[in-house]
């Protein structure tokens, strides 16, 4: 989808709306942390924030988009698991004891 | 086929898994002994950026990373209420701040992986540059955070969410400064003229490990400042 809505531009012109998308999630990250709401809601927010952060600048910074499948798949999967692990592990924390007690 | 002529063997690391019987205009090419090699071999000639020692360093890295991430829920879920607490006390700024200069640096970086691919060797340099000012932004951020939390009573022994905030952020700044060292060392061999737009791949190597450090990062900031 990031490949289609880019590929209108130079390769320079899109490195900055990648640079963009990036700041302004961060900005957006940073609002909610000065917030302070806590909730399962702004949990699956920050976790899908960061997930998307992560494959923008794997994919665009990085350049993986067209690399091997292989490479590219680890680092991708590497931001789908850990927000999913980090977002679960913060909303069920109790699991997360039960399963860490000895 | 870069790659078998290299190695003297049929390895190929990428979406082509190559075996001997594969195909025969790959058997067809002449042997060399491993040992003839000059350079390492490219994660794929054509696509990947950088070669396999430099996927397989950034691989063992983020594993590390990871595991530390696990360490930091594993203690959270046993001390919710100190970790819910301790993010409160932190220095937001430092950290929205850091962020946006290593996306920045990691931007600048891309820029000039990007610039060298044009032949384009000054603004290469240049954006090198710009990526080494970022690091040591983000060095003199980190130095100033330390300090306002230990002006403010914080330091690695107030409770174990700092004692984890203070390792996770350490070791992070620790490869910031090695990842500096490398961009110095691409930058110094860019202006040299070692790097043109059709041998770039030590230059895309330092930016795919600084790129790692930036990836740490992101997830880095919202476990430490932002999840509560």
């Amino acid at each position: 989808m990031v490949s289609k809505l880019l590929s209108g531009y130079q390769p320079k012109i899109q490195l900055t709306l990648i640079w963009l998308a990036l700041m302004i999630l961060t900005l957006f990250s940073a609002i909610l942390a000065e917030q302070s709401v806590p909730g399962v809601l702004t949990v699956v927010i920050i976790c899908l924030s960061f997930a998307i952060k992560g494959s923008l600048v794997t994919e665009r910074l990085m350049g993986l988009y067209q690399a091997a499948n292989n490479v590219r798949w680890l680092m991708l999967s590497y931001y789908l698991v850990l927000p999913l692990l980090i977002g679960l592990a913060i909303i069920f924390p109790d699991w997360v004891q039960r399963l860490t007690t000895l | 086929m870069r790659i078998s002529n290299q190695l003297g063997c049929f390895y190929r690391w990428g979406d082509h898994v190559s075996t001997l019987n594969q195909s025969a205009a790959v058997t067809a090419l002449p042997l060399r002994a491993p040992t003839e090699s000059k350079t390492l071999p490219a994660v794929d000639a054509k696509k990947t950026p950088g070669n396999i020692a430099i996927w397989i360093l950034i691989f063992a890295e983020l594993t590390e990373f990871a595991l530390f991430f696990i360490v930091f829920l594993v203690a959270r879920s046993h001390n919710q209420e100190i970790f819910a607490a301790g993010p409160n006390r932190l220095n937001t700024l430092a950290g929205a701040l850091n962020t946006f200069v290593l996306i920045s640096s990691s931007y600048f970086i891309a820029r000039a992986v990007s610039s060298i691919k044009i032949g384009q060797r000054e603004a290469c340099v240049k954006w090198l540059c710009l990526t080494l000012a970022a690091g040591a932004g983000y060095c003199g951020i980190k130095g100033w955070e330390y300090y306002w939390n230990h002006s403010h009573g914080i330091d690695s022994k107030t409770d174990i969410f700092y004692s984890l905030y203070y390792y996770l952020t350490f070791n992070h700044l620790l490869h910031v400064l090695v990842g500096m060292c490398t961009i110095l060392f691409v930058a110094i061999r860019a202006h040299l003229g070692s790097y043109h737009e059709k041998s770039h791949e030590g230059l895309e190597s330092a930016a795919s490990y600084w790129h790692m450090i930036d990836l740490a990062w992101i997830i880095i900031f919202p476990l430490l400042y932002v999840l509560r």
